[in-house]
């Protein structure tokens, strides 16, 4: 089959459809056990640098809550600002102006909406993150790679996992 | 001399796959799906050469030699031209994994091109997977894992069933 000359032509080997139908189940599979094992979202987990840096309730849905505890019925946006080694999370509300960005300084913008929660802006050289479809539910994720920042919706971390499935 | 030629053309012919690639708005909000029409000139050189290489060998054919090295160059040149240093190093480790994947594959003479292009596919889509991981310190990348083989199985087969029409050309040419 391989070695031909131009008259014949190269046909599709019996194992070519193999290896797709193989690698078509093998991706089925993994996404059903990915589907049992995600849960309703918790909390929306920010970590950077591969460390966590913020942890926010999802119990009321995709808006958050602040660590202060103080929900809100409108969309809530947060810039996230890498400044001198470290990073710095600024809040604003849907109508609210949003604050200036300082030049020079990188930053991700999260948008935390009724629909889910997705990267509204950014300025890394990609644009990965902000064309990245919403997130909805445990296990998603949004990654930003030039600014090593993950967002990610957990589902309820507790050992009994089972009383977080039927709920 | 004449292949030097041969292949600078098929270099500048990579380069502007990338640059058409680049151009085509194809993700479905989900990273790292794209169509790998670059892989088109791997492939093509992979299979130009009757030769796919002994099995349990070392010794690289002619053809996958002139692969790695118009591929290398390709990436090198597409990344300063049209994104940045950061997208040359995922753009590498993909190549390095896909490159691989097709040399084995064609080396085992059951896959025809299609196949071998899949293969390249899925491990493009792996390699940067794991390079992601690396990156930002997270297993959280592994949730897009049955994306990207699907992705990649598809891309991979509509590459290879181009590279099937365009070979016979490709050697036409060289015997004259």
């Amino acid at each position: 089959m391989d070695e031909i000359d131009d008259k014949k032509k190269i046909r599709i080997s019996r194992a070519d459809i193999l290896l797709a139908v193989v690698l078509g189940v093998f991706a089925l599979g993994l996404f059903v056990v990915q589907r049992i094992g995600s849960q309703e979202g918790e909390s929306l987990v920010i970590s950077w640098e591969g460390a966590e840096v913020e942890r926010l309730s999802l119990e009321d849905g995709y808006k958050g809550r602040t660590n202060d505890g103080v929900g809100t019925d409108r969309t809530r946006y947060c810039q996230m600002l890498y400044s001198e080694g470290g990073i710095f999370f600024r809040w604003y509300e849907e109508g609210e102006e949003a604050p200036k960005i300082p030049e020079g300084i990188s930053y991700n913008t999260l948008k935390l909406s009724e629909s889910g929660v997705s990267m509204e802006a950014a300025d890394c050289p990609d644009q990965i993150c902000v064309h990245h479809i919403s997130i909805t539910s445990g296990g998603e994720s949004i990654i930003c790679l030039p600014h090593r920042l993950v967002v990610e919706i957990q589902g309820e971390m507790e050992e009994d996992g089972l009383d977080g499935m039927v709920q | 001399m004449r292949r030097t030629v041969e292949l600078g053309f098929l270099l500048a012919l990579s380069l502007i796959l990338s640059y058409v690639e680049s151009l085509i708005p194809f993700s479905f909000g989900i990273p790292g799906i794209k169509l790998g029409l670059p892989n088109l000139i791997v492939l093509l050189l992979l299979y130009e050469t009757p030769d796919g290489g002994q099995k349990k060998s070392l010794h690289l054919p002619k053809g996958a030699r002139e692969a790695l090295l118009v591929n290398g160059l390709r990436i090198v040149l597409s990344g300063f031209l049209f994104s940045n240093l950061y997208a040359i190093l995922y753009a590498l480790a993909g190549a390095a994994f896909s490159f691989l994947a097709m040399l084995l594959g064609r080396r085992t003479k059951r896959f025809s091109m299609v196949g071998v292009s899949i293969l390249g596919g899925v491990f493009h889509n792996i390699g940067q997977i794991l390079v992601a991981m690396l990156v930002v310190e997270t297993f959280a990348v592994a949730y897009y894992v049955p994306f990207l083989i699907v992705a990649g199985t598809v891309t991979g087969a509509l590459l290879g069933f181009v590279g099937i029409q365009l070979l016979p050309y490709l050697r036409r040419d060289n015997r004259e």
